[in-house]
């Protein structure tokens, strides 16, 4: 129990903000092949699909991300006669609306490529979203450093002899914050084995998609399976492209389509931790004395062995009180600490919220 | 859609306190916590990086093997798990498992990096008579600082001794016995297994020897004393525990079977004691006869909000549904350039239960409650309830729906 108090003055309080990251791969055989599809949930609602990172009748499995895909209305892949036709489109306006909002006539804004709606830029009309798990990305993922990696061989069968990136690249610097949901990047293509692209070699040559930071998701422009490639690829055993299977297969099939071809996902995760730090001051002439009943034995202090001793206590806590004096949080010492009329302390408190 | 603000009694905030289970097998260097096995993955094995006698942290890195990939995370290398990381700077912030020297011979700016899964399990420590309780030979380095430890027994002294008020037997040192010069067992279990405290009267500690039950011992007392309830010496105190701090001390060393083990590493076999209780935990002593059975009730305590909602009588008797009104009836009667006018006659949908059908039935007017939200005192909708089927409502009836929220 205290029995003296002191006051904080102005320079013994300090607040800091760190951030703590977490370093996130999830690599391509987790979310396609390793556990024939028993960590991948369909809904009888089919405008999603669910990926675990274990088989997810397991109470082991996390939630790793979700997938689906969509296109607007004004799409040239929007027919009535498409499979989930209206489900594609309700998925992209929603999608749309939380990340990218309206414009000043009320209507949806489409996701753009370079994030900038003042120009007529081209737009990601059709477009697969991976939406990742708070367990992953907690606060935001961090900045420049999001890579997907994806197949661009021409077979299906073998996806990943040649391969694409798409990164983030710069975004630690350079982001746009003209989201409703936070900042957001652009997504980078460049080549990562072989040279699938067709003519872009520079790596921030080639806009292919938008990575929302704070949200947890990115989304990915149909043109990477597609108009971007030397070759377009075959999405399904099929054989068939990935305008083919937007507007034939159901939403699930799309992203049974795009797991095949993920080679390799990782990123940064990012938790601020805000602290305040109390630099307890102990003078030399406090706290010298305790009030602890065992203090005293015979009103004699028992931690001195003559009486010409300094007084001397040992400080095993610290009290962190309120201005009404009403203890708020207590803060322990690994080990008592000596404490006499010779000696100064400060310690240090941390305390994170 | 109608909003009711909850009255003064409506809302209430009440503590649930729970006695979770938790059950020890431990046999052949291995323990098993609540008789979950060690599963292999398809890359690890254990799939969770965690042993079934142990608890994970966050559970992440399920079925992940440590690689070298080459590749970056951003700053960070690829190594194929999961894993905190930090940047050294000016907070002086950094990981528990990065000791003092190695934080501050980094750089700062320089990555300070931890790994998951963090894990927490039981662990059984031994002394016998003559094991010291503390380092015999510290360093002296200066005048506020020795080299040198207490053993864990040591330091749990005064806290021992500060339960002597409930229980004489709780005490480190007397004229009868001294936990310094005693063949002694120390169970340590973490809070993360129990919760704030382990539930008195629950102890119940099972001894097997090539498979027979040879001792039994239990806290019947709820007082902190461990009695053996079954064995050779039965009704005799065996140990202690320290109920709050998750702590079983035995002190028993009387013969318990003639079959003897090896329950001490690099001494001969022995006959079973309660002080070899759970030795076999680690790896390096087996024990291979021994098998021993731990079974507790942990505490934990779950701030609950309750809300009672209420659909009184002759209210909530109209929906927005589209459904609610008779198909092919008009939403509005008139519409123009500067008119929009709602049809007042719209027909509501007789759903009367009738023998047939077609009912022409006496109308009541009918809706079918399947969600209660819950609305913040700015009207913004903080949560949703949902009832399992939905409720039928009608004019004389009246509901209170009971909405409970774990804080």
């Amino acid at each position: 129990m205290a029995t003296s108090f002191k006051t904080f003055d102005d320079n013994s309080t300090a607040i800091t903000r760190n951030l703590l990251h977490e370093a996130i791969p999830i690599t391509g055989s987790i979310v396609s092949g390793t556990y024939a599809d028993l960590n991948i949930k369909n809904f009888s609602h089919g405008m999603f699909q669910s990926v675990y990172d274990y088989p997810f009748l397991s109470s082991s499995a996390n939630h790793i991300f979700d997938l689906t895909a969509g296109y607007p209305a004004n799409s040239h892949l929007a027919s009535a006669g498409n499979t989930q036709n209206a489900k594609k489109i309700n998925i992209y306006n929603e999608m749309a609306q939380v990340l990218v909002g309206y414009d000043s006539a009320g209507a949806i804004r489409e996701f753009d490529e370079d994030g900038d709606f003042a120009a007529v830029g081209t737009k990601n009309k059709e477009a697969y979203f991976i939406n990742f798990s708070r367990l992953l990305t907690k606060d935001e993922i961090k900045k420049g450093s999001f890579t997907l990696e994806l197949g661009a061989t021409q077979a299906y069968a073998t996806p990943f002899t040649d391969r694409i990136t798409l990164k983030d690249t710069n975004a630690a610097s350079i982001y746009k914050i003209n989201s409703p949901a936070g900042e957001y990047g652009i997504l980078y293509v460049s080549n990562s084995a072989g040279v699938p692209l067709d003519g872009i070699t520079g790596s921030t040559q080639q806009a292919a998609g938008l990575i929302y930071y704070q949200a947890g998701i990115a989304v990915v422009s149909g043109s990477v399976f597609d108009s971007l490639l030397s070759s377009s690829v075959q999405m399904n055993p099929a054989g068939e492209g990935v305008d083919a299977i937007l507007t034939g297969s159901a939403i699930s099939g799309n992203c049974d389509a795009l797991r095949h071809r993920v080679r390799n996902i990782s990123f940064n995760n990012t938790v601020e931790l805000n602290s305040t730090i109390y630099y307890c001051r102990v003078n030399n002439t406090d706290f010298n004395y305790s009030s602890n009943p065992t203090y005293l034995s015979s009103s004699k202090l028992v931690v001195k062995n003559n009486s010409q001793d300094l007084p001397v206590s040992y400080m095993t806590t610290v009290g962190l009180y309120s201005p009404d004096n009403e203890l708020l949080a207590v803060a322990k010492l690994s080990e008592p600490l000596k404490k006499d009329p010779s000696t100064e302390f400060t310690l240090r408190v941390r305390l994170d919220y | 859609m109608s909003l009711y603000r909850f009255q003064t009694n409506d809302v209430l905030v009440n503590t649930v306190k729970l006695y979770p289970s938790i059950h020890f097998t431990i046999y052949s260097g291995s323990a098993y916590y609540n008789n979950a096995p060690n599963v292999s993955g398809a890359f690890a094995n254990p799939v969770r990086l965690a042993n079934a006698g142990e608890v994970s942290l966050y559970e992440l890195n399920i079925d992940r093997s440590a690689s070298s990939t080459g590749r970056m995370i951003g700053d960070a290398p690829d190594t194929g798990l999961i894993y905190p990381w930090l940047v050294k700077n000016g907070t002086r912030l950094g990981f528990r498992t990065t000791s003092d020297s190695v934080w501050n011979s980094e750089d700062y700016g320089a990555l300070i990096t931890s790994s998951y899964p963090l894990v927490s399990s039981i662990s059984k420590e031994f002394w016998s008579s003559t094991d010291p309780r503390f380092d015999q030979n510290p360093v002296y380095v200066s005048s506020n600082n020795t080299t040198g430890s207490v053993s864990h027994i040591l330091a749990l002294k005064s806290t021992i001794d500060s339960y002597q008020y409930s229980n004489p037997s709780f005490i480190y040192s007397s004229s009868a016995r001294s936990f310094d010069s005693i063949d002694l067992g120390l169970l340590s279990i973490p809070t993360a297994f129990y919760g704030s405290q382990i539930s008195k009267g629950t102890i119940d500690l099972r001894f097997y020897v090539t498979g027979t039950l040879v001792g039994r011992a239990q806290d019947t007392n709820r007082d902190g004393s461990i009695y053996e309830t079954y064995g050779t010496n039965s009704g005799s105190l065996i140990g202690l525990a320290l109920y709050n701090e998750g702590f079983l001390i035995l002190t028993a060393s009387h013969v318990l079977s003639p079959i003897q083990d090896n329950y001490v590493g690099g001494a001969p076999s022995d006959n079973p004691k309660w002080i070899y209780f759970a030795q076999s935990i680690s790896g390096s002593i087996t024990a291979p006869s021994s098998s021993f059975v731990m079974q507790m009730s942990g505490t934990t305590t779950t701030q609950t909000l309750t809300m009672n909602a209420t659909a009184p009588k002759g209210q909530l008797n109209q929906s927005n549904n589209p459904t609610f009104t008779q198909y092919s009836t008009a939403v509005f009667a008139a519409s123009g350039s500067k008119t929009y006018l709602e049809n007042n006659k719209m027909r509501i949908k007789n759903v009367v239960s009738s023998s047939y059908h077609d009912p022409t039935g006496s109308f009541e007017k009918t809706t079918y409650i399947s969600k209660v939200g819950v609305y913040d005192k700015n009207k913004n909708l903080i949560g949703i309830a949902k009832v399992a089927t939905p409720v039928r409502k009608t004019v004389e009836r009246d509901f209170t729906f009971k909405i409970k929220l774990d804080l």
